[in-house]
């Protein structure tokens, strides 16, 4: 079965599983985070009318925190995700005269690269 | 409240729909191949992808429902937008460069890219369209709710209006059109949106002069009478003399140290000074046929406390069955974002997986920014002098209107193209389902492109009609209240199946089958017998339902996993293709 236009891309497995297990951890902090948050709304939900930051009842100052967080999360994961796209090996033997140049070879990628 | 004709909303609207609909016969050439109608050709820039889910995602009940929550209810619409938001992070963390790496058009691609399984792709496709129907009833709706008072016309005028929009951009350029639309669509409401907050920071807050206090405060009552018209304080319904039309209310009571007027505010002095304020916040209680909306004043910090909406009281109740429902609301949102496939197909748009990474990124960027915008529109109305008792859904156009006319236009028309992106994006994935999934399930083979396509427009055109019908039958529900039935549907039948299949070795089709199936049927079970659908469906005492709490996810969610688990683990694993 064809599966979408990048199905031909080689991808890296170890930068893949490493991508992954970054998700899997950023996931389960914020998941941790937003499960005080509603524990807080049901079981604690007088802390939520207290001012801890900036003169600002909890409620604000939580429900704020949390979308930032969310954002800042998002970003985070976006900075330190390796690239899982591997280089195209030319074989400079066998490739048309006008793509022949220096040969990459097969590895994992580094960050950022081909992205 | 009567609304007259507001002519520069309907040139607005009309503009904007103009250009929405010159766009999409522009791009009908790049929606020639099934690729190109259903994914765009992968070819979308994940900048504009990533604002496109923005536009995707901020439905009607976004826009419209939590604004007017917040607006009524106070903080309560916020946990709304929290949750919404917060079911971005497992899209990025979990599904969205797995799902990209599997899938081609549809979710069931995804979720049968290993397995080639007709049960997994007919169960997946039947939940994308009970999915997407149950998210269409409330945007058609919410159509219908903004176009009454806009244009002076029926409701089924306007649910008619934007069905047939709708199937107009989609049979036109499938995803290439619905894409920029959407983009369109989600750049305007953030923008316009972030416009209205400076123009509240900017006007703070005044409070009520001492002699206008007992008019403006005055109780009003709304009686239907036995020939059906409406009788406001006693007398007939309109603006005409002997006639009576109901005040636009939101009042500031007390400012901090005396004060009578704040003047600008910056955004954080903003809460500091609501928290110390006393507002009127306005109730209603109705006995028989008549209304009597009532002003109660309260604390602001109140105001930014939970528990204020009916539907989340269970917030402050003594009873844990109360408390439960709220909780399970709350994972329904977590879990119900990254399982909607109008929003899953968007990952396809993109060329590969670092571009559904980039995308999702500037998808929650965008998305969040708009959310933390939405405490200050809802506050903002609150306190805004123009909203309609009877209408919560009106909040935020009418908040626009206490700045100016032209203002009221330009958000009503950017709350309609709120609508038209996402109904686009749901009929999108409904029809997807029909011509890549059920049709290759019954006819055995896969059509050819071109075919696809033929049968994709039908589709379209037979969703957007049944769109079309289920809006002016549900008129009458509550908007916020149908769009929770799809995320809790999501979530139970979509996700387990989802990230089992993606990252469970030991999934089998069956169990893959039964989750979808088993999540679908008891979350329909349970909406259909809980008390508010007692209540709010079938006219019935909420204590008549057996049904513990009204929220099905903390139940049902665990019980998907579960009966994946299970049947994977009774039955024999197939070869798996894992790419």
């Amino acid at each position: 079965m064809d599966h979408g236009v990048n199905q031909h891309q080689a991808e890296d497995p170890a930068a893949v599983a490493g991508n992954q297990r970054l998700g899997i951890w950023l996931f389960f902090i914020y998941a941790a985070i937003y499960l005080a948050y509603i524990a807080v709304c049901v079981l604690w939900t007088d802390l939520l009318d207290q001012q801890l930051i900036g003169g600002l009842v909890n409620s604000v100052v939580f429900g704020f925190g949390l979308i930032v967080l969310a954002i800042v999360v998002a970003f985070i994961y976006g900075l330190a995700c390796r690239s899982t796209i591997l280089p195209v090996v030319i074989d400079p033997h066998t490739a048309p005269a006008e793509t022949r140049g220096p040969v990459e070879t097969r590895g994992p990628a580094g960050p950022g690269a081909g992205e | 409240v009567i609304y007259e004709v507001n002519y520069t909303a309907v040139a607005i609207f009309s503009l904007i729909v103009g250009l929405t609909l010159w766009l999409s016969v522009f791009l009908a050439k790049n929606a020639r191949s099934a690729a190109g109608f259903f994914a765009a050709s992968g070819g979308i820039h994940w900048f504009v992808n990533g604002v496109a889910f923005a536009g995707d995602y901020l439905s009607a009940a976004s826009f419209l429902g939590i604004c007017g929550m917040i607006a009524f209810y106070g903080y309560d619409g916020f946990l709304y937008s929290i949750g919404y938001l917060a079911g971005w992070i497992v899209a990025l963390l979990v599904i969205a460069e797995p799902l990209k790496r599997r899938g081609k058009y549809t979710f069931a691609d995804a979720l049968d890219s290993a397995f080639q399984s007709k049960a997994i792709r007919f169960s997946a496709s039947i939940s994308t369209l009970v999915v997407s129907v149950f998210y269409l009833i409330p945007q058609m709706v919410g159509a219908g709710v903004l176009v009454q008072p806009l244009f002076g016309l029926p409701h089924w005028v306007g649910v008619t209006m934007v069905g047939a929009v709708v199937v107009a951009i989609v049979m036109t350029a499938g995803m290439v059109s619905t894409t920029y639309v959407q983009f369109l669509k989600g750049g305007l409401l953030v923008l316009f949106s972030l416009v209205l907050t400076v123009l509240i920071l900017n006007r703070g807050f005044t409070v009520l002069p001492e002699a206008e206090r007992a008019r403006r405060l005055a109780d009003q009552v709304v009686e239907k009478t036995s020939d059906g018209r409406t009788r406001v304080n006693g007398l007939p319904q309109g603006t005409g003399a002997g006639e009576n039309d109901l005040r636009p209310v939101g009042e500031v009571l007390a400012l901090p140290d005396g004060r009578t007027s704040t003047g600008p505010l910056g955004p954080w002095e903003f809460f500091r000074v609501l928290q110390d304020s006393e507002i009127a916040v306005w109730r209603s209680k109705t006995e028989g046929s008549k209304t009597t909306y009532f002003a109660v004043p309260t604390l602001g910090r109140e105001v930014l406390r939970p528990g204020n909406h009916p539907s989340l009281q269970g917030i402050r109740s003594e009873k844990w069955t109360d408390r439960i429902n709220f909780v399970s609301l709350m994972l329904a949102l977590f879990c119900g974002t990254a399982a909607l496939p109008h929003i899953l197909i968007r990952y396809y748009t993109v060329k590969d997986q670092a571009s559904a990474r980039k995308s999702t990124i500037v998808g929650i960027a965008t998305i969040g920014f708009f959310y933390l915008l939405t405490l200050y529109l809802g506050l903002g109305a609150m306190t805004s002098g123009a909203l309609d008792v009877t209408d919560s859904n009106m909040a935020a156009p009418l908040l626009a209107r206490s700045f100016s006319n032209w203002l009221f236009a330009l958000i009503s028309a950017v709350a309609f193209t709120t609508v038209l992106g996402t109904v686009s994006g749901l009929v999108i994935a409904a029809s997807g389902a029909v011509a890549h999934d059920l049709i290759q399930i019954f006819t055995g083979r896969a059509l050819e492109d071109r075919q696809k396509i033929v049968v994709a427009k039908i589709s379209a055109l037979i969703v957007g009609v049944i769109a079309i019908a289920l809006g002016i039958a549900f008129q009458k529900m509550n908007v916020n209240y149908l769009v929770g039935w799809a995320f809790s549907v999501a979530a139970s039948a979509n996700l387990p199946a989802l990230v089992m299949a993606l990252f469970w070795q030991r999934a089998t089709r069956w169990g893959i089958t039964a989750s979808i199936l088993v999540g679908m049927a008891s979350s329909l079970t349970w909406i259909l017998l809980s008390g508010e659908t007692y209540v709010n469906v079938y006219g019935l005492p909420a204590d008549q339902s057996w049904i513990p709490f009204s929220q099905p996810g903390i139940v049902t969610i665990p019980l998907s996993f579960v009966t994946l688990i299970g049947v994977s683990l009774l039955t024999v694993p197939r070869d798996r293709v894992d790419l």
